[in-house]
């Protein structure tokens, strides 16, 4: 049965095509104010059309505008089965989004035990790296490699991303090497994450996913601190849309009323 | 250059009748803030000058530029100050003081001051953090909850939102008391989040005025939050910058149910006032 799976998340609208869990393609694109007209890019950036799909399963907090979904499943829900479905062995899938994260940690056959949710402040997302990047003047690949090239044992002391800012750019002004800083970030982030997952007192193997996955000096924060294992999905920005397609295909999903299934 | 919306003026002030050389007690008060600093001069217990400038990237600098400002034309020399107590969060970073204390103290005290001793809760909106003081009749602490993790409710995340909005964060508050109907407030906590939901209300074709009305309102739901968790009891002031904002302290006053008192001297000043009633006291011995 093919499949697809929409994520319109706060930044970015992912949509991938399965069949019989495997990935047949993927695209994404800016989520925009205009939905419709995102999700009509993104398939003609997957490669398949609506049509030759049987069935769509939307999730993200922008799923409610996917009109030509059949169903619908929770963020938390389709990324605990995506997690699941790229990093098999994790105890714990953490997916960090723009403007949310969230830690959930599963149980036998990536069934979900609890969860913890972060949605009210910018400190352990995606937005706090864009306005970091902007506080150090670099992008995001560059701020990855100096990250990367640094020597650590600078740390931020604020957590809001408006006082963080302000704590950057005092920092450049006494001469705090770039890289030093950039590392500085990726770990304030880093350590954000983990106290979700050590709410969830869990000290298995951590699946990461989500936009800011794709950091590699985020990512090696987050293994640096965690004091357990951390494995970054390939496709992590994906985790959400592959969860949705997989439960669509598994018929675990809220149906749209009026859908046409 | 284009404009800064979200700066303000600094200030500075003295009492030219009086003579300090014949005073008997000299005492000084820093209170260095993440946002700004403040220097004043007490002469025998009475105001004498002060300064209000922003906080630059070094705390001893900022603190030696308040202070020099503050005594700007009085005649008087940092050395001709008996005694000088710094607050703030770069108290220690005074190099003129002989003496901190923290502005939890300095803020009640100051207070006292400003508002007289018929305070008992001080709300305190400081560039980077909010904190709400019990105190009794003679100024001390009783006791205090403190927001300092997050800018919401903040003067830092007000300057955020007057670069957004293109008003200068001084006119802020009146404009939104213009609003007409009062709007829901912005629904986002994270001054990130609240400042792109502001954005979006602003595309959706509010007025300013509307959408500043919900960002006070937010603002004033937050730190009724805080009171809410210590308990109000009158009278009630308020002190720091955003004392100086209508907009929210009505809407403050509107969620608690509770008039705030009216303030004779800058509320922003309340730190460093009470630092240099301490220092007065240490003078005296």
């Amino acid at each position: 049965m093919r499949c697809a799976g929409v994520d319109v998340g706060a930044r970015y609208l992912k949509l991938v095509v399965m069949n019989e869990g495997s990935v047949l393609g993927r695209a994404v694109v800016p989520a925009g104010y205009d939905i419709d007209e995102a999700l009509a890019r993104a398939w003609e950036a997957v490669g398949w059309s609506r049509s030759q799909v049987e069935l769509v399963v939307a999730t993200g907090m922008g799923r409610g505008q996917v009109g030509v979904a059949e169903g619908f499943v929770s963020e938390v829900a389709a990324a605990a089965r995506g997690g699941w479905a790229m990093v098999g062995e994790a105890a714990v899938v953490v997916e960090v989004g723009a403007e949310e994260a969230r830690a959930i940690r599963l149980g036998p056959g990536g069934r979900v035990e609890d969860f913890v949710v972060s949605d009210r402040c910018a400190a352990g997302v995606g937005a706090f790296l864009e306005a970091m990047a902007r506080a150090l003047e670099v992008g995001f690949e560059e701020m990855d490699e100096l990250s990367l090239g640094a020597r650590g044992g600078v740390e931020l002391n604020c957590r809001c991303v408006v006082f963080a800012e302000s704590e950057v750019v005092a920092l450049i002004h006494s001469n705090t090497p770039k890289a030093e800083i950039a590392r500085a970030i990726h770990e304030a982030i880093a350590e954000r994450t983990l106290v979700m997952v050590r709410m969830l007192g869990c000290d298995g193997l951590i699946g990461v996913g989500g936009g800011v996955a794709r950091s590699r000096g985020f990512v090696q924060a987050l293994a640096r601190r965690a004091g357990a294992q951390v494995v970054a999905a390939g496709d992590g920005m994906f985790m959400g849309a592959v969860g949705a397609a997989l439960l669509g295909a598994e018929g675990r999903f809220m149906r749209r009323r009026g859908a046409r299934v | 250059m284009s404009r800064q919306f979200w700066q303000w003026d600094e200030a500075r002030w003295y009492e030219p009748g009086v003579d300090w050389r014949e005073a008997e007690v000299i005492a000084g008060g820093v209170d260095v803030g993440s946002v700004s600093s403040q220097a004043v001069v007490m002469v025998d217990g009475r105001l004498y000058c002060y300064a209000s400038i922003r906080t630059g990237f070094s705390s001893p600098d900022s603190a030696l530029r308040a202070m020099t400002l503050a005594l700007e034309g009085t005649g008087m020399a940092i050395e001709d100050i008996h005694c000088t107590v710094g607050t703030g969060y770069g108290r220690v970073n005074v190099p003129f003081a002989q003496s901190t204390a923290t502005e939890i103290a300095c803020h009640a005290l100051g207070a006292h001051f400003i508002y007289g001793p018929s305070v008992r809760t001080v709300l305190d909106m400081g560039g980077q953090d909010c904190k709400v003081i019990r105190c009794d009749a003679s100024g001390q602490v009783l006791d205090f909850v403190l927001n300092d993790k997050c800018a919401a409710g903040t003067g830092r995340g007000l300057e955020v939102f007057a670069d957004l909005m293109q008003v200068p964060l001084t006119e802020l508050g009146e404009l939104s008391l213009r609003c007409g109907q009062e709007p829901p407030p912005i629904s986002n906590t994270c001054v990130v989040f609240a400042r792109a939901e502001a954005a979006a209300l602003l595309r959706q074709g509010w007025s300013r005025e509307k959408v500043a009305a919900a960002y006070c309102s937010a603002m004033a739901r937050r730190v009724a939050g805080l009171i809410k968790r210590i308990g109000l009891e009158k009278d009630f002031a308020i002190t720091g910058g955003i004392a100086k904002n209508p907009g929210i302290v009505t809407r403050i006053e509107q969620v608690l149910g509770v008039k705030a008192l009216v303030p004779s001297i800058d509320t922003q000043l309340a730190g460093a006032i009470g630092a240099a009633l301490m220092a007065s006291r240490m003078a005296r011995g």
